[in-house]
């Protein structure tokens, strides 16, 4: 797992890069746009293959209930019976629904964790400020450092970020950290351990200190952005949601028109 | 409730898999999944986003609608009671239930349960009542039991046949409803069924019903309760049921249609199905065979595994509008015939009861809400469910149509039990049309042990004792037939007999065989026939070309035709014909006009030909009958009454008009004077 989580981590950031690229020129909200692409794309790939058959089938007996229980509305009896019969059914859809949930899963959370390593809680192209609590002493040093320069996920879990190999370099405590390959994007390897879980896969960014790093002890605030579109303001996780997932939704819609021309085109007999 | 898949065989019922078995492991399995450390917020991702939504949504509404139901609950309740105060007699039963069973024949049930082989219906009879029960004239389905619900005779609901005459057309409408445009230039379906069925009568009184697929309840109509609408619910194409069958040959045929299927492809086929006749497009129709698999796909919708010979559960279709209306959505079951040119017979196209392109039930949520009683969630909607033609045609073996039967009974029946679970006090109606169906295309196997015919029987009485168990001591139980079963081994060509008597007249270079009646010259033509037991005069001032003066002229034409017709003979020396009435003397009130002028009632063995059913004329007065379609009930309706039967003692003798007096008297109601039927449960036993 050691091995294989920076290996998966350098592919996707591989992927990502030059979408980052062209996003951090974009401003905000069409940067996120385009780096949800990517996630919502693989999203509904994932989604449509796991997907049981069944899936339409098992949604309307689950909505049927709720149909029962309006039309039976005066009879308290059999709303609560089908009440209970709904939420059970609802249960087996959900139950039928984890497979394709956990795949695509796995592209929105790589996406994810890609996007908030890279610009923790900001967007692309915006600055957050970022306070640093310790013990001890803090330095960052280098110049053209990428906010934020440390975020904090857990009291005992950071990440770094700076820009470029070579620029700079940062210590806490007054133990150099290495930044790894300096690339944008590339996680931390070499202070913290991996934690054993798929979600160290899925969110690159995370790393878990180690028993030796005790001496380490910041706070870390973090002001979020937020963003305003159509007059709803929101933080940019949701609105990488929301664009993933309308993202996801047109590339299905897409990708079925496509696939009925193809299915449309005259039959030629077979040879 | 346990639910069966079809087999080629029918006799190999194998049980389905349900669905909650199978989640049930990986629910337990993808528990473990929350228990993992390293939480991130990306790990669920919007996909249990939605999962989280979705079962809110679900908690939501199910404590909101068991809150608002408990909180209406009181007034609710308060005005029933005030309503059910103004019943005006002691109520006989809390509850009536109806158990319809469709062509169910007295004299076999009587036979059956004397030998044994209906014991519930034997028990029926030692404590309550198993008599005939008189049907109409004629005892035809559509015409039975509009008469059962309405309690009147039909020339007080003008329901004659399955088909009328279109007496400016000359051509065959259904007699149940027509398409009528409205203002917008909106096409909508009226019915044409004269009289108010007695259910609508009960919401009055605080009395709610179920009513589950009684003929001729197609548009539903408002009631106090839910009906499912029955018999003369078209498919998609706007017919009574016509299947499709892909293979090497094209063409039309009776009740369907035969498509090429072109191969596309090594192992691969393609084909169009045609869906509603107009403003929609085809869907693609992609068969394939992969490693020893076969798998269709229809339109945009998933693929269907299919195994040889196996009917498979319900495909959703959706036509998309060539207009940007809205797309119809139906619903129909496929089989595959493997081999090196595969052929796909693809059901009559149901409405969809999820979202059906009319309405098929009242409340419109009820035919969604019944999608819960079913294993698939889904459902036979269309009125003749049973592809019959598709059996006589050759489309699907014995064994396949009587998979689809019993597969549409056991459907039937989950809803019929749900009804029961959910009427406590008021009306329950279901009709089965299985035996019908059964016996119309499975007469001449009799109705010994292991016969289909037999084994609808018994299987009738298990749904009979399975129906009785769940009464309650209040109840009244009655089941019944429309009318019973008779053969129908010789076909009577009713316009060939009035073309060789003289009263019908082709136009000149026309020549018999005729499907229709367009190459009839009017202006000499006297009589003609339409429908399955009807003769009608070219009545002028009714006919758009008639020429037969109303009065002596009229009375003299019927007599002559009476008199030939009662005198026919066959080759083999029997008589076709038994009786035939004068409408006016069959019937009385305000649709009598809509009658035939003479109904004509064969003898057992014959029934009017195919041919004059639709107009058609053929070769032969007399002739063998081409089907295996070999039982029927469109005979003189005194061969061919109904059963009756119940857990009551009830007064005899009874017809099919007394059912709807006999349920509102047990109800605590007095049936309305309009209604020709007398209430059987009067110095009944209770």
């Amino acid at each position: 797992m050691d091995s294989l989580v920076p290996a998966a981590s350098r592919i996707i950031a591989a992927i990502l890069d030059p979408v980052a690229g062209i996003a951090g020129d974009a401003g905000p909200l069409a940067g996120m746009a385009l780096l949800s692409a990517p996630a919502g794309v693989l999203m509904a790939e994932a989604f449509r293959r796991a997907s049981p058959r069944n899936l339409g089938s098992l949604l309307r007996s689950a909505l049927s209930r709720m149909a029962g229980m309006v039309l039976h509305v005066e009879d308290p009896v059999t709303v609560v019976k089908l009440a209970f019969s709904s939420l059970w059914r609802t249960l087996v859809l959900l139950a039928a629904l984890v497979p394709p949930i956990l795949l695509a899963s796995l592209p929105f959370s790589a996406a994810y964790g890609q996007i908030r390593a890279r610009y923790g809680l900001a967007s692309p192209r915006d600055h957050a400020v970022v306070t640093i609590d310790s013990d001890s002493a803090v330095e960052v040093a280098g110049d053209g450092v990428v906010p934020p320069v440390v975020r904090g996920v857990s009291p005992c879990t950071v990440s770094f970020r700076i820009e470029g190999a070579g620029r700079g370099a940062l210590t806490v405590d007054g133990i150099p950290i290495d930044t790894g390959s300096g690339e944008p994007g590339m996680p931390l390897v070499s202070r913290f351990t991996t934690a054993r879980t798929p979600s160290a896969l899925l969110d690159p960014s995370i790393r878990i200190v180690d028993g030796s790093a005790n001496r380490f002890d910041g706070r870390i605030g973090l002001v979020q952005a937020s963003y305003e579109i159509a007059g709803i303001r929101a933080g940019w996780l949701a609105w990488f949601v929301i664009l993933s997932s309308v993202e996801a939704t047109a590339w299905l819609a897409l990708a079925s028109a496509i696939r009925k021309a193809r299915r449309l085109r005259p039959c030629s007999p077979a040879p | 409730m346990k639910s069966f898949t079809c087999s080629d065989d029918p006799s190999i019922i194998r049980p389905a898999r349900i669905e909650e078995d199978r989640l049930k492991p990986l629910l337990l399995l993808a528990l473990p999944l929350l228990l993992l450390p390293g939480v991130s917020p990306a790990y669920v991702g919007p996909g249990a986003g939605f999962g989280v939504a979705t079962s809110f949504l679900a908690v939501l509404n199910a404590v909101a609608l068991s809150m608002l139901s408990l909180l209406i609950w009181p007034f609710v309740s308060a005005r029933r009671a005030l309503l059910r105060s103004r019943v005006p007699n002691r109520p006989l039963a809390k509850r009536v239930v109806v158990l319809g069973l469709d062509g169910l024949s007295p004299a076999i049930a009587a036979r059956l349960a004397a030998e044994g082989r209906m014991p519930r219906l034997a028990a029926l009879a030692r404590s309550g009542t198993l008599a005939e029960l008189a049907t109409t004239t004629p005892g035809i389905s559509p015409v039975a039991w509009t008469t059962f619900q309405t309690g009147v005779d039909p020339g007080k609901h003008g329901i004659f046949d399955f088909l009328a005459p279109d007496r400016a057309r000359y051509a065959p409408v259904l007699s149940s409803v027509e398409t009528v445009r409205t203002r917008r230039g909106r096409d909508t379906v009226r019915g044409l069924r004269g009289s108010r069925p007695f259910w609508e009568l009960l919401g009055a009184f605080g009395l709610r019903s179920v009513v589950l697929r009684v003929p001729v309840t197609y548009p539903p109509g408002p009631l106090d309760g839910y009906i499912l609408s029955g018999m003369c619910v078209p498919d998609l194409r706007g017919t009574q049921g016509l299947y499709t069958l892909f293979g090497e040959r094209e063409g039309d045929l009776p009740g369907g249609i035969e498509a090429a299927l072109s191969p596309t492809g090594r192992r691969r086929w393609g084909a169009l199905l045609e869906g509603p006749p107009s403003g929609y497009r085809p869907l693609e129709v992609r068969l394939e065979e992969k490693s020893g698999r076969w798998s269709a796909r229809i339109g945009t919708g998933a693929p269907v595994r299919l195994e040889p010979g196996v009917l498979s559960d319900w495909v959703r279709l959706s036509f998309r509008s060539r207009t940007r209306g809205p797309s119809a959505r139906g619903v129909a079951r496929l089989c595959l015939t493997a081999g090196d040119t595969p052929a796909l017979y693809v059901s009559a196209i149901h409405p969809d009861p999820w979202s059906p392109p009319f309405p098929i039930s009242s409340p419109v949520l009820y035919s969604r809400y019944l999608a819960s009683t079913t294993r698939s969630g889904s459902y036979a909607t269309l009125g003749l469910a049973e592809d019959t033609w598709a059996l006589m045609n050759g489309a699907l073996s014995e064994g396949q149509f009587l998979s689809q039967a019993w597969s549409i009974f056991e459907e039937r029946r989950g809803m019929f039990r749900d009804a029961l679970r959910r009427v406590r006090r008021g009306l329950a109606v279901c009709v089965f049309d299985t035996p019908d169906r059964i016996q119309h295309v499975c007469w001449a196997a009799g109705y010994g042990p292991g016969t289909p015919v037999g084994d609808a029987y018994e299987r009738m009485d298990a749904l009979i004792g399975e129906t009785v168990d769940s009464l309650g001591r209040d109840d009244l139980l009655i089941v019944m037939s429309d009318h019973g079963f008779t053969d129908f081994d010789t076909c009577l060509d009713l316009n060939r007999f009035l073309f060789e008597n003289g009263f019908l007249a082709f136009r000149d270079g026309v020549v018999p065989p005729q499907e229709d009646l367009s190459g009839v010259d009017w202006s000499r033509t006297k009589a003609y026939s339409l429908g399955l037991a009807g003769i009608m005069l070219n009545m002028k001032g009714r006919e758009s070309q008639g020429i037969v003066e109303p009065g002596d002229e009229a009375a003299s034409v019927m007599e002559a035709i009476s008199e030939l017709l009662l005198a026919l003979a066959a080759p083999d020396g029997r008589r076709p014909v038994k009786s035939v009435v004068r409408a006016s003397e069959a019937y009385r009130g305000p649709y009598v006009g809509r009658a035939p002028d003479l109904v004509v009632g064969t003898r057992e063995g014959f029934r009017s030909s195919w041919h004059s059913v639709t107009g058609g004329t053929g070769l032969s007065t007399v002739h063998p009958n081409p089907y295996r379609w070999t039982g029927d009930h469109c005979h003189d309706s005194s061969l061919v009454p109904g059963i009756l039967a119940s857990n009551e003692r009830l007064a005899g003798p009874a017809s099919i008009r007394d059912i709807a007096p006999t349920v509102m008297r047990a109800l605590g109601l007095d049936a309305p004077r309009y209604m020709d039927g007398r209430p059987l449960v009067e110095g009944a036993r209770r």
